[in-house]
């Protein structure tokens, strides 16, 4: 089954390789039959790759240990379901996971786009297969997951501890869906570079496109938060991790792509910008993957480091320098369409968007990188840790939040002074209010007062965008409130569900102020005694001892009450495995919407006596409940409506005879 | 077990004298720092929980500051000890200081290119616009017609 994997691989490669001459040759000469072989060649590579990756999880499954992935990352006392995940829990395997995704993503495409968009399709097939050519190189050549021993050891290592968590399961393929799906993006804007055809064509192919990887990446970090919340024991959720930046920069590059691509396909405005902002996505994704997997920068998830630096370096700077130079050539086709008729319109509050989010990618990316830039120039080490990502973070997120509800507020093209007061009116006066309330209740931290302020100020701006709407609606309709809020927001789904997720970003800030009220505690207590902690009562009942398979076990048993009532037992454990001589924490949380009662066990003595440490986190589960919303939001927003059947019949129809670009003379 | 012995002594190391400092101060210098038992990826000193390090560390911190030394004291002490890596953020000095300026400079001059170009937008005249609009690339009238009638047709964008 090895050897059919690897044999897979290379197969992959000429097929990728194949794929992308096909395909531009295709598309040079206008030959429908090399177009059509080049798309055949990326279902092949995925069906190839599928193979690689079915050979990989046999290995890991049935123990084939002469494999020094199998034998690094698993090991027979694994149940199944580790069993099945360790296939990303390494680096080659992960690698091998992201290629495998990268070719989902293409031969999808493929498959839905046979008669659609056919002028950009070639180009796009070429992008896609030459990045899955590049992913090949370095399955076969640099991470190579089928690399076998001279000899089966007898059993492997294992997974290591803190990836053995249920969220493991889905948190990295999340990320791996958002950060390799900016692939799609990408390739149709190279697509519309090439081919020339720089309308909103490739926009409306790319917008779907971007909302499904840009969801899953979301959801996937906010599902990180919740893995390094319960598993990595130190009370947050966010740490300003490299990694962790890593995929939140694209996620930022793309939400900002999301808002301003509405200004080109309603004004013909941004065109350029646009296309910078899908090429510069793609190329943080790459650049995040290769941060992450070589290890470049320290960090928690940089489990391994190999040598596939110097390969992912050089795709990055030649994919860079290709893009954005092939983006200068097209400048000249590139001029707005429109003017600014006024300063008050949403045109400008989506500008004054984009450039707040990009001003923290840019915070991000400095942070991120600047370990490197100080040690290069002044030889010294230095941390870029939590304290100066927050510093900078959080003026830069409260304007976010801002815009979040004061943009929605401003119409296209032009907003009068009257309706500027209408609109906004009731959503400042209930901020200031809410800030009032606050602080006559003793609420004195500058930074909370803003944003519990501004949250309730775009909570209110977006309700009543909702109320509007379906006020309007019950006049022109008999339907009653409910179904006519429902038929509004199914009506126009982009708009209510990007409402929904800018709603979603409120109860994330809502979660993230809370943490200004953590209130933290570490003590010793014997077994047996209590000990007050904040509002509750904390009593210290047994400590037990366990020896598993893989790893020992101390267990406290605490017994938590508020108020003379019994809240429930907290089991906090501390683990240790000695196959990687490392020790965990597993965390126990008593949990209500207001806050967690988070008990880490640090340590135990022989004489029963042990030490605790206590996180008290207001609001935190606002924070998972803002990544439901936003995962909801965004569902809402990209579930086809008719509108888009309609459109892909007309692309179909009218697709006949254009299933090749017809070569046609330039526009300077 | 030699682990679990080392682990009590230095539990028992923290057990020792009620302390002066109160939590907070404690909190408050750690947050500063890092920790750097290898392990974790230079988490905060104030949260890490590692018994090797962190956890030590913060009772050092507790104990200088009990015998009367300054927040800062205590944190170049410890710069001392570990060197400049052990500092949560870069120090705002020196070519370091580059850290902290950068993300505002790139803030001021990204408010100003979005003017430049908001100004540049509305100064256009329609000769301008119209020349950009033939200049488009050609497509299929009969396709984007379809598409314009569709569009009034169903507001779903609007």
């Amino acid at each position: 089954m090895i050897d059919i994997g690897y044999f897979a691989l290379c197969l992959a490669l000429l097929a990728s390789g194949y794929g992308v001459i096909a395909s531009a040759v295709g598309a040079r000469r206008g030959q429908l039959g090399l177009v059509r072989s080049g798309e055949n060649a990326v279902i092949a590579t995925c069906a190839l790759l599928t193979m690689a990756v079915v050979a990989l999880w046999q290995a890991l499954i049935f123990h084939d240990f002469q494999v020094e992935y199998v034998a690094e990352n698993s090991n027979r006392s694994m149940p199944l379901f580790y069993l099945v995940t360790a296939l990303w829990g390494g680096q080659n395997g992960s690698l091998l996971f992201w290629g495998w995704i990268l070719s989902l993503y293409s031969a999808s495409v493929v498959a839905l786009y046979r008669q659609r968009y056919r002028e950009l399709m070639p180009y796009v097939v070429a992008t896609l297969a030459f990045t899955s050519f590049f992913f090949c190189i370095v399955h076969l050549f640099a991470a190579d997951p089928f690399q076998q021993l001279s000899f089966t050891p007898p059993d492997g290592r294992g997974l290591n501890p803190i990836l053995q968590h249920p969220v493991m399961a889905i948190h990295p393929p999340l990320l791996y869906l958002g950060m390799v799906g900016m692939v799609v993006p990408f390739a149709f804007a190279i697509a519309a570079l090439l081919s020339g055809k720089l309308d909103t064509t490739w926009l409306r192919a790319s917008r779907r496109w971007t909302l499904i990887p840009w969801t899953f990446l979301g959801f996937g970090l906010l599902l990180g938060g919740k893995w390094a919340y319960v598993e990595l024991g130190w009370g947050g959720y966010w740490a300003w991790d490299p990694v962790e930046n890593s995929s939140l920069m694209p996620w930022l590059v793309a939400t900002a792509f999301l808002h301003s691509i509405m200004i080109q396909e309603r004004k013909g405005m941004l065109k350029v910008w646009n296309l910078a902002l899908a090429i510069l996505t793609y190329e943080l994704c790459i650049f995040g993957t290769f941060m992450t997997r070589s290890g470049i920068i320290s960090s928690v998830h940089a489990f391994a480091q190999s040598n596939i630096g110097p390969f992912f370096a050089t795709f990055l700077i030649f994919s860079l320098v290709f893009s954005f130079g092939l983006l200068w050539l097209r400048l000249p086709l590139l001029k707005a369409d429109n003017r600014l008729e006024s300063f008050a319109s949403r045109e400008t509050a989506f500008l004054l968007n984009n450039w707040v989010l990009l001003g923290m990618l840019f915070a991000v990316f400095w942070g991120t990188v600047f370990p490197l830039v100080s040690e290069a120039f002044t030889g010294e080490q230095i941390t870029v840790g939590a304290p100066f990502f927050n510093q900078v973070n959080i003026p830069i997120g409260l304007v976010l939040l801002l815009l979040t509800g004061a943009g929605p507020l401003f119409a296209w093209r032009r907003t009068s002074n009257e309706s500027l007061r209408k609109n906004f009116t009731t959503p400042v006066t209930a901020g200031l209010i809410f800030v009032g309330i606050l602080f006559a209740l003793g609420l004195r931290d500058l930074y909370a007062l803003l944003s519990f302020g501004l949250c309730a100020f775009v909570t209110i701006a977006l309700g009543t965008e909702f109320h509007h709407g379906t006020r309007a609606r019950m006049r022109s309709t008999s339907e009653n409130y409910p179904m006519a809020l429902y038929r509004l927001c199914a009506k126009s789904r982009r708009r209510y569900g990007g409402y929904l997720t800018h709603l979603a970003l409120v109860l994330l800030f809502v979660g993230f102020t809370g943490k200004a009220f953590t209130q933290e505690f570490e003590f010793v207590l014997e077994k047996g005694t209590s000990r007050q902690v904040g509002n509750y009562q904390l009593s210290f009942e047994s400590l037990a001892f366990a020896e598993a398979s893989n790893h020992s076990t101390t267990a406290a048993a605490l017994g938590l009450h508020r108020d003379g009532e019994f809240l429930g037992t907290l089991l906090p454990e501390r683990r240790y495995y000695p196959a990687f001589d490392q020790g965990t924490t597993e965390v126990s949380i008593y949990s209500t919407l207001r806050e967690d009662f988070y008990v880490i066990l640090v340590g135990s003595a022989a004489d029963h006596s042990a030490k605790f440490k206590v996180y008290i986190n207001p609001l935190i589960n606002f924070v998972w409940l803002g990544s439901i919303v936003f995962v909801l939001g965004a569902l809402w927003a990209m579930w086809p409506t008719p509108r888009d059947r309609r459109l892909a019949r007309v692309d179909r129809a009218s697709a006949v005879g254009l299933l090749v670009p017809r070569k046609r003379p330039h526009h300077a | 077990m030699p682990s679990a012995l080392l682990l009590t002594t230095l539990l028992l190391l923290g057990f020792s004298p009620a302390q002066a400092a109160t939590r907070e101060e404690i909190k408050s210098v750690a947050e500063e720092l890092v920790c750097l038992c290898g392990n974790c990826s230079r988490e905060s000193l104030a949260t890490c929980v590692c018994t090797d390090f962190a956890v030590p560390e913060r009772e050092a911190i507790g104990s200088a500051l009990d015998q009367g030394q300054t927040r800062q004291q205590v944190i170049d002490g410890f710069i001392a000890r570990f060197g400049s890596m052990g500092l949560a953020s870069p120090p705002s000095e020196g070519f370091n200081l580059l850290a902290w300026i950068a993300p505002g400079a790139a803030l001021l001059f990204g408010i100003a290119l979005v003017r430049t170009l908001l100004v540049n937008w509305k100064g256009r005249d329609n000769d301008e616009v119209a020349q950009a609009r033939s200049a488009r690339a050609d497509r299929s009238q009969y396709q984007d017609r379809l598409r314009r009638e569709l569009d009034q047709f169903d507001d779903d964008d609007k």
